[in-house]
């Protein structure tokens, strides 16, 4: 029985008879999978079997938020969004903060599964336990915070979360993502899933309150996060200030701010336009997450040209990277015009980025022309282009369809070789750190469950320096196996299934994250898991997500990095001379394999470890 | 590791090398990057002093555990890249042209 944190109610709606279900939680799953990513990589791996079509009625979406969100627990209003990826085929799971993960749970759900195809275009609302379908015809074809408000007004109620897609998700886009307020379930192409279901949107909100366990126990548990954030050098001091982009300034010091699609990394290094100092002349203010102290979202305003007057929240880090390094662009307020343009159309900022860089690349090489591009100067660093491209990508006019399901599958409509310059892993755009100077953050981006994904396994150690578990050289291959399954399963258990903000683990609690999630879990929740029960959490979910990638074909053939990053060593800056070789890899994938107990020929999970896990029934 | 050319001056060489820091450290230097002289087989404990003597205590409150010459726990330190625990640590000799990069304590992305 549940005594607080969970609703324990899922909420099953099919979107082809208009059905609605609500189903218990099992407490078993709770405890099995915390929240989050773990119920909806669960959920994924129990309803969506192998080969089904992404974009087809028989794929899933899955919201899911934690058991802290909606309680006074801070930095808990996140949730994951899962499915299975249009872009990678893989698990697609990505997560989002603001407010409309609280409401969910505030209407009553821990998960929400969405099923099925609208024969017509819809948006669903929710209010408490009341589920309605509703005409979304109006809204098509609109961006993403005209359809926020123009819902909120039709609902007469301007308290109402919605999340929603623009444009890119309605045409399918293989990058697009799903957007509420101004924030992003970004990567892996959910926007498409969604519009594939011709679902416009989600409105929701709730009135109710969310159980606490021991409210004695909370208390203590809160006071011990609290003063580990007090007593974080980086989390007020600075990260509250600047945010993420400061790391702008950090990764260009290392020489591994990736510039121009990665051919010039430590070349082309814009620290002085794009870096914190110029930022921060264009920031206005600043934004929370439901029950956040820290705030560390930026609203930036461009001032200059004509991007004057538009405002961002953001751009993040990545963003710097996939509008500003990875395309050339070292214009600010471009940057930031396009960050807050992808939003608007519903596309993820890195992989659109990151395939504009790439077919920027492909220009300069002469790959492709102005015949290809319909008369476009695809340059390095030309800002109109890439902002102009966004809507093209997102509307699929002219070479923007070629470029609207990310760099792989452009890489195969241009041919001609251009293959070798798609920076992807599995179909999944890298993000933004060179990883030839940082390996064990290599080793995630080739075995994470959702590809190039710098999320479901932070090498922290490596990219900040933070010495948890243990201090490591980033040029060394040696011993990032073991440390990769550490940093994936302590995310996964601590960040991804709570749904605790992610950067509480790198600045507050890295040495603690544990200890932290178990002191919350019992104190919120009664479940009590002690902090190894709490990490084999992680490796549970990392090992069913395996299994599902398995099931679709997925396996140590697709362990890998783009040609550049295994072949090209860095021209210039502090990680000159670094790559990963192809030995490099497979030994770190070996260490890897053995480290989490896999098949050293397949990559896939083995039936002891899975049994081990208690999820034996995932074994192939 | 770059040759900015080493120089004798009445009979001890000295070498130069280029401090990169951001954040709080670039603050008080006043620039991204500088360039130090130092004499020949300095360390890089004798590099942070040196610079402890030319910024003073700003400096030396941002980089220093109080009251003594040692760095703070969350102070990153690399010489050439890579960091100091993985060379001699704050003995590590350096050396003409070496680029030590100094960052105060950064996350987030």
């Amino acid at each position: 029985m549940y005594t607080g944190g969970y609703t324990g109610k899922i909420l099953r709606i099919n979107l082809t008879d208009q059905t609605v279900k609500e189903e218990a939680l099992p407490l078993e799953i709770a405890k099995d999978y915390i929240g989050g990513s773990g119920f909806g990589i669960k959920y994924l791996f129990d309803e969506v079997k192998a080969g089904v079509n992404p974009l087809g009625p028989d794929n899933k979406l899955i919201f899911a938020s934690g058991p802290f969100s909606g309680t006074t627990v801070p930095c808990a209003s996140r949730m994951a969004i899962t499915s299975k990826s249009p872009l990678t085929g893989a698990v697609g799971m990505a997560l989002t903060g603001g407010y409309f993960p609280v409401e969910l749970k505030f209407a009553g759900y821990d998960i929400m599964i969405i099923e099925g195809k609208s024969e017509k275009s819809v948006y669903i609302s929710i209010k408490d336990g009341d589920v309605k379908f509703r005409s979304a015809k109006k809204l098509w074809g609109m961006k993403t915070t005209d359809t926020q408000q123009i819902i909120k007004n039709e609902l007469s109620d301007q308290n109402t979360r919605v999340a929603c897609i623009g444009p890119a998700g309605e045409n399918l886009s293989k990058i697009s993502c799903i957007i509420n307020e101004l924030r992003a379930a970004g990567r892996k192409g959910l926007g498409a899933v969604m519009g594939s279901k011709n679902l416009k949107a989600i409105a929701v909100r709730g009135t109710g309150k969310i159980n606490i366990a021991s409210k004695e126990k909370l208390k203590s548990a809160r006071d011990f996060m609290a003063q580990q954030m007090k007593e974080s050098p980086v989390l007020y001091p600075q990260f509250s200030k600047l945010g993420t982009p400061m790391v702008v300034d950090a990764m260009s010091g290392l020489g591994i701010f990736p510039g121009k699609n990665f051919e010039e990394t430590g070349v082309f290094v814009p620290v002085e336009e794009i870096g914190v100092e110029t930022q921060v002349t264009r920031n206005v203010g600043s934004e929370h997450c439901y029950g956040c102290p820290v705030g560390c979202s930026q609203l930036k305003l461009a001032r200059t040209g004509e991007y004057s007057g538009i405002l961002a929240e953001g751009p993040e880090y990545e963003t710097m990277y996939s509008f500003g390094g990875t395309t050339g662009v070292d214009n600010i307020d471009a940057i930031i015009a396009a960050d807050r343009l992808s939003d608007e159309l519903g596309l993820d900022t890195i992989s659109a980025g990151a395939t504009i860089g790439f077919a920027m690349e492909l220009y300069e090489k002469g790959i492709i022309t102005k015949e290809e591009t319909e008369g476009m100067e695809l340059k390095f660093g030309n800002h109109r282009a890439m902002v102009d491209l966004l809507r093209l990508m997102a509307y699929r006019e002219g070479f923007g369809d070629v470029l609207a399901d990310g760099a792989r599958l452009a890489a195969e409509k241009i041919g001609k070789g251009s293959e070798k310059y798609a920076m992807h892993v599995k179909g999944l755009e890298l993000p933004g750190y060179d990883v030839r100077g940082a390996k064990a953050h290599g080793l995630n981006y080739a075995t994470s469950y959702t590809g190039a994904d710098h999320n479901r396994g932070y090498a922290f150690q490596e990219v900040f320096g933070i010495p948890v578990p243990y201090e490591v050289d980033r040029f060394a291959a040696e011993g990032k196996g073991k440390l990769t399954k550490w940093n994936q399963d302590v995310r996964s258990a601590t960040c991804d299934a709570p749904t605790m903000c992610a950067f509480l683990l790198d600045m507050a609690v890295p040495g603690v994250a544990t200890r932290n999630t178990s002191n919350l879990l019992e104190a919120v929740t009664g479940l009590e898991l002690n902090p190894e029960e709490v990490e084999r959490v992680g490796e549970r979910i990392n090992n069913l997500a395996r299994a599902f990638n398995a099931r679709e074909g997925l396996g140590r053939k697709d362990d890998s990095l783009p040609d550049r990053i295994m072949t090209e060593p860095l021209k210039d800056g502090p990680s000159k001379g670094n790559f990963i070789s192809r030995e490099e890899l497979d030994l770190m994938l070996d260490e890897y394999y053995t480290a989490r107990g896999w098949d050293l020929k397949t990559g896939a999970p083995t039936k002891e470890k899975l049994e081990e896990l208690g999820i034996g029934y995932a074994a192939q | 590791m770059r040759n900015s050319g080493s120089v004798t001056r009445r009979n001890k060489t000295v070498i130069k090398v280029k401090i990169y820091s951001i954040l709080g450290i670039k603050e008080v230097i006043g620039q991204r990057e500088v360039e130090i002289e130092l004499s020949e087989n300095s360390s890089l404990s004798d590099l942070i002093s040196k610079m402890v003597e030319k910024w003073g205590n700003t400096l030396a409150s941002r980089l220093l555990e109080p009251g003594s010459n040692k760095a703070l726990s969350y102070i990153r330190l690399m010489v050439n890249g890579k960091d100091i625990a993985f060379l001699d640590g704050f003995e590590t000799i350096l050396s003409d042209g070496d680029e030590v990069i100094i960052f105060p304590p950064v996350s987030g992305g």
